[in-house]
């Protein structure tokens, strides 16, 4: 029997680290997805790197690695803001990586640069791709062509229960300073990560199913790291989103980034407070249209009463110059009728102390009206004679 | 005169007319010329009367 050679854990490790670490002493461009994503109270960045199957997507390789603080507090920045996004869970990156081993935690990675253009090219390959599909698709102004309801007030919100995107929008909505009130129901979905966009499609469809009692259907999320929000660029989310029945409020609370979600979405919005703010300005919008059109109506029916007003001032008056004119008229043909009156009648020359001879009601004028012993009336101003002819004298014959 | 007080300004006005024809005709009768005289001065006191009436009356109702 050959003596066992007997070493301790240690003496392992220290053996099985010479070998890795001398085998793998240059360092190597790896590229891979990245898993859980861990930033130590240190400054230590942990990363689950892993390799997925192509179509089935399992995991076929998968590896621990480190950003070390030191490279960590320099590195980050580069990141993130050369792809404006955070390094989190789902990226395809590409890291330049030294090999180690600890006698306590294993084989790790360690990761001593990172090239983030390579990040942005694999997502935008992916998001350009779906956007020239959505393009040809023509879903880019479906639901956008969509009306809004003049007071969408039954609002759908598709968000995940308790996150602080939803609360901001429920508050800003029901503490608005108008007194509007609004019916919000919640259909929860998750709002980020691989699973979102099938989640949120589930909800899209309970909403449908009875969306006769909404006016308007939102999907919520308040900010976040801009690498969760890479589901929004996913293409079933957004031919969906296109093809929903009821106008579509997407705001994800975004700052810089513009994803395929709000690009088919009806309307697109920064923060699901500005999505709040949006439909309270659509109410105080009509309102301020009623308040116009209320004023247009007092307005427009003071001047007519004032042009009423006018056109009877001036009827007043014409009749009253009309009046004035009969009145002088008629008083004139009284006028008339009196002088007429008083220059026929007999009693003015009576009056001045001459006499009318009567004959049998008529005037006698000559003497070859009345003969010798004819009753006549001689007529005075104060009464009259009853006379007889003595005799005739011929005033010619004088 | 309790027949003037049914009388309407048109009627009087017509009766007037009449009136200052026949007391312009020549032919007419002198024996009750006075009292035609006088109700045709009646006549005209009694229009004049009801003109002032009727301006009393409109005027108030215009202003």
């Amino acid at each position: 029997m050959t003596k066992r050679e007997e070493i301790t854990l240690g003496e392992l490790q220290e053996r099985i680290k010479g070998t890795i670490e001398s085998s793998f002493s240059r360092r190597y461009w790896v590229r891979a997805e990245t898993g859980e994503v861990k930033i130590h109270s240190q400054g230590h960045c942990y990363i689950d790197l892993i390799e997925k199957a192509q179509g089935s997507g399992g995991v076929t390789a998968k590896i621990q690695a480190v950003i070390w603080a030191s490279s960590f507090r320099m590195l980050r920045p580069y990141f993130e803001t050369t792809t404006g996004r955070a390094l989190e869970r789902g990226l395809s990156i590409l890291v330049n990586v030294q090999v180690t081993y600890s006698q306590l935690y294993g084989m790790s990675l360690v990761i001593t640069d990172i090239d983030p253009t390579f990040t942005i090219g694999e997502q935008e390959i992916i998001r350009q791709r779906s956007i020239q599909r959505l393009t040809q698709e023509g879903m880019f102004e479906i639901n956008s062509s969509l009306e809004i309801p003049l007071l969408p007030r039954r609002l759908a919100v598709i968000s995940s229960e308790g996150a602080a995107g939803f609360r901001d929008f429920t508050k800003h909505l029901e503490e608005n300073d108008f007194g509007f009130s609004f019916s919000i129901k919640l259909f929860p979905a998750p709002m980020q990560g691989e699973s979102a966009p099938d989640g949120i499609i589930e909800q899209m469809e309970r909403v449908a199913c009875e969306m006769d009692n909404f006016d308007l259907l939102l999907i919520l999320r308040g900010g976040g790291a801009a690498q969760d929000l890479v589901c929004f660029d996913d293409y079933n989310l957004a031919i969906n989103i296109a093809q929903f029945p009821l106008p579509v409020v997407f705001a994800v609370g975004h700052d810089h980034d513009y994803h395929i979600a709000d690009m088919v979405a009806h309307t697109s919005l920064k923060t699901p407070t500005a999505a709040a703010a949006f439909i309270i300005d659509l109410f105080v919008a009509e309102e301020q249209q009623l308040i116009f059109l209320s004023r247009r109506v007092s307005l427009s029916l003071q001047s007519r009463l004032q042009s009423e007003t006018n056109s009877l001032e001036r009827f007043n008056e014409r009749m009253t110059v009309a009046l004035r004119t009969r009145y002088r008229e008629v008083e004139h043909l009284l006028d008339i009728y009196e002088r007429r009156v008083i220059s026929a009648s007999p009693f003015a020359i009576l009056e001045r102390g001459y006499s009318l001879a009567l004959k049998g009601g008529k005037k006698i004028g000559s003497i070859k009206d009345a003969q010798v012993g004819d009753d006549f009336t001689l007529l005075l101003s104060d009464g009259s004679f009853n006379c007889k002819i003595n005799s005739i004298r011929d005033g010619k014959k004088r | 005169m309790a027949k003037k007080d049914s009388l309407t300004y048109k009627q009087a006005l017509a009766q007037l007319e009449e009136l200052v024809v026949r007391i312009e005709n020549p032919e007419t009768d002198l024996e009750n010329i006075a009292e035609e005289v006088k109700k045709a001065l009646d006549l005209v006191k009694f229009c004049r009367d009801q003109i002032k009436g009727f301006r009393e009356e409109t005027d108030k109702l215009l202003n």
